[in-house]
């Protein structure tokens, strides 16, 4: 289970960089909730401690639910940050009549 | 067990619900809103004298003890940082009501900047690490909403605020990302989110040779570092900071990266204390930083990025008081953290009063603004001098105490580097002072500036002057806060002195 956990983790982590690296605004804003949730996948991993559900007295070693508790709030917090963002991207986009960041020059920095 | 901890946080979040209610009634939001924030200010000053009479204030969240629930601590830095930021929200607050468009201030400023000042208090106060990413999420996000929201000059284009925001956004979900990391390996390895429990664990795992934890450290250097514009992290500050109205460059460049600051001064002295290879790293970091803001300032045309610059400038020589990681560089952090929040915010307010009497940005087509605006050339003044680190004002003992910590610990090289720094600080200072204040130019009168912009400027130049001259108490208060946190176990046995060591 958490080897394909890991691999799934890997796969999710190399899309994530290759849709930030493209240059393209969405497919940034895409990339980022894609990372956002390979995180998520990792700190679930991390409290692989036994694969059976989590509560006092259950037969085996259970799950850690704590790690379970943090990603529900990441998720949540994700999804706010996701939202926002494809909203400012839309609106970005309008205004610079472009897509790609490249584009968006007026910002030396 | 102390309820004002819990207080200092919880009060942001009912104002600025509050607000969100009474977007109907103007003035009555407005009252609110200074009624609050002034009892933020009075509210985190008491704290202060609370911690430093009896000790460390912890409030137990939801009925579970340390290291089982999220409790919030309020040590001296805590809350002197805390005390710090509710001043300088106080004085933007007062200064936007002036300056912000009442349209924009009804619906969406007025509420976002109480969420802001709930994310920062939150962030100094939380003993949990988890729950610092939360805060931190919250900081953010209210960033985001009111670096874009217009202002009344406009002299900034909606392009460059959806720019910039656009460009903070993305660099801070990555940060965000690095940071869940982070704890994902620090909770995996120790089983613990517990600031005071972690470090307890991670003491002794390192002890038995988990040489990967490091690997956390230098994470969450990235990702304060990021917060705090360390370079190679601090090409977002110039965009971001200029960008924002008046108001909050003030906020974001006198607290937001103090945030980031704190968050590095946590992890050398309560998370990894004593770990040589964190410590040398930050003091590379603080110099690189240090002298890249002060070239870049000195080459900027533009009035608030200047400022911006040199805020990434004067963050270095604070981070080179934490990377010394003695009793001496780290008060000189703190008393540096403390000053520059007071004088940036100040100088961003200032620069905010210029803009709007010569309606430019450029310092190419300022000049003889000392005539037309006497109060605003004596308080940028008082910056510059701040700045520049000459007396007798706050930012020349600051920079005397860094100077002198370097000296005690014997890192000459540094301190040249640093010394050399200064002297580009003088320069750039001097310059914009000079090109906006003397010399012939439009001028402009300030009578069109009101007393509501006026009075908090003069506030923050009062006090940057005061801990000039009278620095005497502030530098007792910052060494005993250096001695506090410089023994993790101080912070421990507060928070969980049974639970956590068994």
């Amino acid at each position: 289970m958490v080897s394909l956990l890991v691999l799934v983790i890997a796969a999710l982590f190399a899309i994530a960089a290759y849709a930030i690296r493209h240059g393209n605004a969405i497919r940034m804003v895409i990339g980022l909730s894609i990372l956002a949730n390979a995180v998520n996948f990792l700190i679930i991993s991390v409290g692989f401690k036994g694969d059976v559900a989590p509560f006092v007295g259950a037969a085996g070693t259970p799950a850690d639910p704590l790690v379970q508790a943090l990603i529900l709030t990441a998720i949540v917090i994700g999804l706010g940050v996701t939202a926002f963002a494809l909203g400012l991207a839309y609106v970005l986009i309008r205004e610079e009549e472009s897509t790609e960041v490249e584009d968006f020059r007026r910002l030396k920095g | 067990m102390s309820l004002l901890v819990a207080l200092l946080v919880a009060l942001p979040i009912a104002t600025a619900v509050l607000t969100l209610v009474l977007w109907r009634w103007p003035v009555l939001q407005r009252g609110v809103a200074v009624v609050s924030s002034t009892a933020l200010t009075l509210g985190s000053i008491a704290l202060v004298l609370q911690v430093h009479a009896t000790g460390i204030q912890i409030h137990i969240l939801s009925g579970w003890p340390a290291p089982f629930g999220i409790v919030l601590v309020a040590d001296l830095l805590s809350a002197s940082l805390v005390a710090v930021s509710a001043s300088v929200f106080l004085a933007a607050l007062v200064y936007s009501l002036g300056y912000m468009p009442s349209g924009t201030t009804r619906f969406s400023y007025l509420p976002l900047f109480f969420f802001l000042h709930m994310g920062v208090n939150g962030a100094f106060l939380t003993g949990d690490l988890f729950n610092l990413f939360v805060f931190f999420e919250v900081m953010l996000l209210s960033i985001y909403g009111l670096v874009i929201t217009s202002e009344r000059d406009s002299l900034i284009s909606r392009k460059e605020k959806l720019e910039a925001t656009f460009k903070y956004l993305v660099l801070n979900l990555i940060g965000s990302a690095l940071m869940l990391l982070a704890i994902a390996i620090l909770y995996g390895t120790t089983g613990t989110l517990n600031m005071a429990h972690l470090s307890i664990r991670i003491d002794a795992l390192r002890a038995l040779g988990a040489t990967h934890l490091d690997l956390a450290a230098f994470l969450f250097i990235v990702v304060f570092g990021l917060k705090a514009a360390a370079v190679p992290f601090h090409f977002w500050l110039p965009d971001v900071h200029p960008s924002a109205p008046t108001p909050i460059s003030a906020v974001l460049s006198g607290i937001l990266i103090n945030v980031g600051a704190y968050g590095l001064i946590r992890l050398t002295t309560l998370l990894f204390p004593g770990v040589q290879v964190v410590s040398e790293v930050i003091l590379l970091v603080a110099i690189a930083t240090l002298l890249l803001g002060a070239v870049l300032a000195l080459g900027q045309l533009d009035i608030k990025r200047l400022l911006a610059y040199s805020s990434i400038s004067q963050m270095g020589f604070l981070l080179l008081g934490v990377g010394l990681a003695t009793v001496q560089g780290l008060a000189a952090a703190v008393f540096f953290l403390i000053n520059h929040a007071l004088i940036k915010s100040m100088l961003f307010l200032a620069a905010g009063g210029i803009m709007h009497v010569t309606r430019e940005r450029s310092l190419d087509r300022m000049g003889g603004l000392a005539r037309g605006a006497p109060l605003l050339a004596l308080t940028f003044l008082i910056g510059v001098l701040a700045l520049a680190g000459l007396p007798p004002v706050n930012g020349f003992i600051s920079k005397l105490l860094v100077f002198q910590a370097l000296i005690e610990s014997g890192r000459l090289v540094y301190l040249l580097l640093a010394l050399v720094g200064a002297f580009l600080g003088i320069l750039y200072a001097f310059r914009a002072w000079l090109r906006i204040f003397w010399g012939r130019g439009s001028g402009g009168s300030e009578t069109s500036v009101g007393g509501r912009q006026l009075a908090p400027i003069a506030a923050l130049a009062g006090l940057c002057l005061v801990f000039g001259l009278l620095a005497e108490p502030l530098v007792g208060l910052t060494t005993a806060i250096a001695g506090q946190i410089m023994d993790p176990n101080v912070y421990i046995d507060a928070v969980c002195p049974l639970t956590c060591r068994s």
